[in-house]
């Protein structure tokens, strides 16, 4: 049984849908991404799992952790979850810390939480953990603000906070965007590390592919949405099936071959959510587009490995697509 | 919160001044040549302020020194009261409201806008009827509605707490609601609460000195500081220093206690990043 399992999760705002019939699920022990640009509903996705979306929004779907649902879960199920099984660390480290308490109280919280440890030694073990984040001083840390700590170092904290009570599974709602690029290396290495010390199972939201080709083992790729295209992350960067894929690909700068003129973008927008197009969502912005993909959503077909919403590609003309593969990995 | 908040001499001088007029609230009486409630036969009635009656006598022969300290007793109990009934139903009401909101915000804060709609006046005038006057009275009437700004300040700040994504952290490590509130969301609320309760002590003396001065509050022979500018004010020609002196303390008290405030709250600013 797959540790957690997405099926059919859909997520509306006021009659906005902003996550549309979602599927995927999550090995014990695997790295997982989860790619899209900024408003395509990634994190809307993981917020939704962990309950976290306001009592505003309807969510329908399924989300099981080890065959246990976890939508519309009493309250008091989702705090033995939320912490314990499945922990998450968000996007900016400067306000996810609580500025009025000291580091310590607030790492030693989760343990007294989720294993009622007596307080000495919560914090003997949160110093342990930030110890194994490599945080230098660890001790003198504890009874620090998260003023006094740099950005990395919060980033950390948050990371070691999160890893405290042993989850199965670490949601990473772009662990690095608010971090300079030599810290993130420093953090995503971090991460990878500890994920395969404790054997935990890890779902990476990001935008960023160079982040997703080192550090995960299968992606997902959100648009508009809509899953349009999943499958081991060498595979997909090698190949991409989805037109979104591929330009996505083709509009990062590479080390290698000839430098380009400008770095080719994606002609048009994304699609406003409450006003999507009947079909295929990209279609306005394909190279590859066809008079059917304007009526039909596409649905998601699967070789057993990949899977793709494209039937254009699936016809196997995919140098129609108007953007040549790279080598993105 | 920083324990150096009172390092910085804009939050020191005020709180030395506070001091020393709580202590002369406090001690002055023992100091005073006579009780407050003496008459003083051998000195003139309304005597300038002198050796032995530093500040005066009022028109009885009284000591004023004496009714000036016991008078700022009253004042600041009553500043007292309001402060702790505010910290006590102000900010628990307004952080409840604001941290459950729904249904339990609606109740808790259309009670609330029931009291302020309440007029004062005739709040206090029914008490008054009602019980008869009694100091006691007094303390009733600024307690009743002192916390109704702290319950509204809080619960204002508590819904915009309530979006960080420090308390989202929170939720996701299962801690539960009333945890996150008590643990997360009432100490981030630690700078505004010190603040609004050094505002709501000056304006509760304030309050009760109008009563005073209307004469629903304190009654002779005990005394407050609004009921002496009272009388003060009535002799003002021929006895200045009976406005004077109980004046300068309450003018020196509120404006220490509103500068108090203004300097915390810049001490206390809790740095976000």
């Amino acid at each position: 049984m797959s540790l957690l399992s997405i099926d059919q999760l859909r997520v509306r705002h006021r009659g906005v849908t902003v996550v549309d019939g979602v599927s995927f699920s999550i090995e014990a022990g695997e790295s997982l991404a989860l790619v899209g640009e900024s408003g395509s509903g990634k994190s809307q996705t993981a917020l939704a799992m962990l309950g976290l979306l306001p009592a505003t929004a309807t969510i329908e779907g399924s989300v099981r952790l080890r065959g246990e649902e976890l939508l519309g879960a009493p309250r008091a199920t989702l705090d033995g979850v939320r912490g314990r099984r499945i922990a998450m660390v968000f996007q900016d480290p400067m306000s996810s810390l609580n500025p009025c308490l000291t580091i310590g109280l607030q790492m030693a919280e989760v343990l007294e939480q989720h294993r009622g440890m007596r307080r000495a030694d919560a914090l003997r073990e949160a110093q342990a953990m930030l110890d194994a984040v490599r945080i230098n001083e660890p001790r003198r840390r504890l009874g620090q603000y998260p003023h006094e700590l740099s950005g990395g170092m919060r980033q950390r904290v948050l990371i070691a906070t999160a890893l405290l009570a042993r989850p199965e599974l670490l949601i990473a709602d772009e662990p690095t965007t608010a971090l300079d690029a030599t810290v993130q290396a420093e953090v995503l290495a971090l991460l990878d590390e500890l994920r395969q010390a404790l054997g935990l199972s890890l779902l990476l939201i990001t935008h960023d592919l160079g982040v997703v080709s080192g550090h995960c083992e299968r992606m997902l790729v959100m648009y508009a949405g809509r899953l349009v295209e999943a499958g081991p992350t060498r595979a997909v960067l090698a190949a991409p099936r989805h037109p979104y894929s591929a330009a996505l690909l083709a509009s990062r700068p590479s080390l290698h071959g000839p430098k380009p003129h400008r770095l080719p973008a994606i002609a048009g927008q994304p699609p406003d959510p409450s006003r999507r197009p009947p079909g295929c969502a990209f279609a306005p912005r394909c190279a590859a587009v066809q008079p059917s993909c304007r009526v039909q959503v596409p649905i998601l077909q699967t070789d057993g490995l990949r899977a793709w919403a494209c039937p254009v590609v699936a016809a196997g003309n995919q140098g129609e697509t108007g953007v040549e593969d790279r080598n993105g990995a | 919160m920083k324990a150096g908040a009172f390092g910085q001499p804009a939050v020191a001088v005020p709180a030395m001044v506070l001091l020393l007029i709580v202590l002369l609230a406090a001690i002055g009486p023992w100091l005073a040549p006579q009780p407050f409630d003496a008459i003083d036969f051998d000195a003139d009635w309304a005597a300038a302020p002198s050796l032995a009656h530093p500040f005066g006598t009022d028109d009885l022969g009284r000591d004023l020194f004496a009714r000036v300290c016991v008078g700022g007793r009253l004042s600041l109990a009553v500043g007292l009261v309001s402060t702790l009934v505010s910290l006590a139903i102000g900010v628990l009401w307004g952080a409840v409201a604001g941290w459950f909101g729904g249904r339990i915000d609606a109740l808790l804060m259309r009670l609330v806008d029931v009291l302020y709609a309440l007029p004062f006046m005739f709040f206090v005038i029914l008490l008054m009827v009602l019980f008869g006057r009694h100091w006691l009275l007094i303390f009733v009437a600024i307690g009743a509605v002192s916390w109704l700004d702290m319950a509204r300040i809080v619960r204002g700040q508590t819904l915009a707490l309530r979006r960080q994504p420090f308390i989202d952290a929170a939720i996701v490590s299962g801690l539960g609601s009333t945890a996150i509130l008590v643990r997360h969301v009432l100490p981030n609320l630690g700078g505004v609460v010190i603040v609004c309760a050094t505002l709501t002590i000056p304006q509760a003396i304030l309050v009760e000195s109008f009563l005073s001065f209307l004469g629903l509050g304190i009654q002779e022979p005990a005394t407050s500081w609004g009921a002496l500018v009272n009388d003060g004010a009535r002799a003002i020609d021929a006895t200045p220093w009976g406005l004077i002196f109980p004046a300068g303390f309450l003018a020196t008290t509120l404006l220490a206690f509103n500068r108090l405030g203004d300097a915390l709250r810049a001490a206390l600013d809790v740095p976000g990043r």
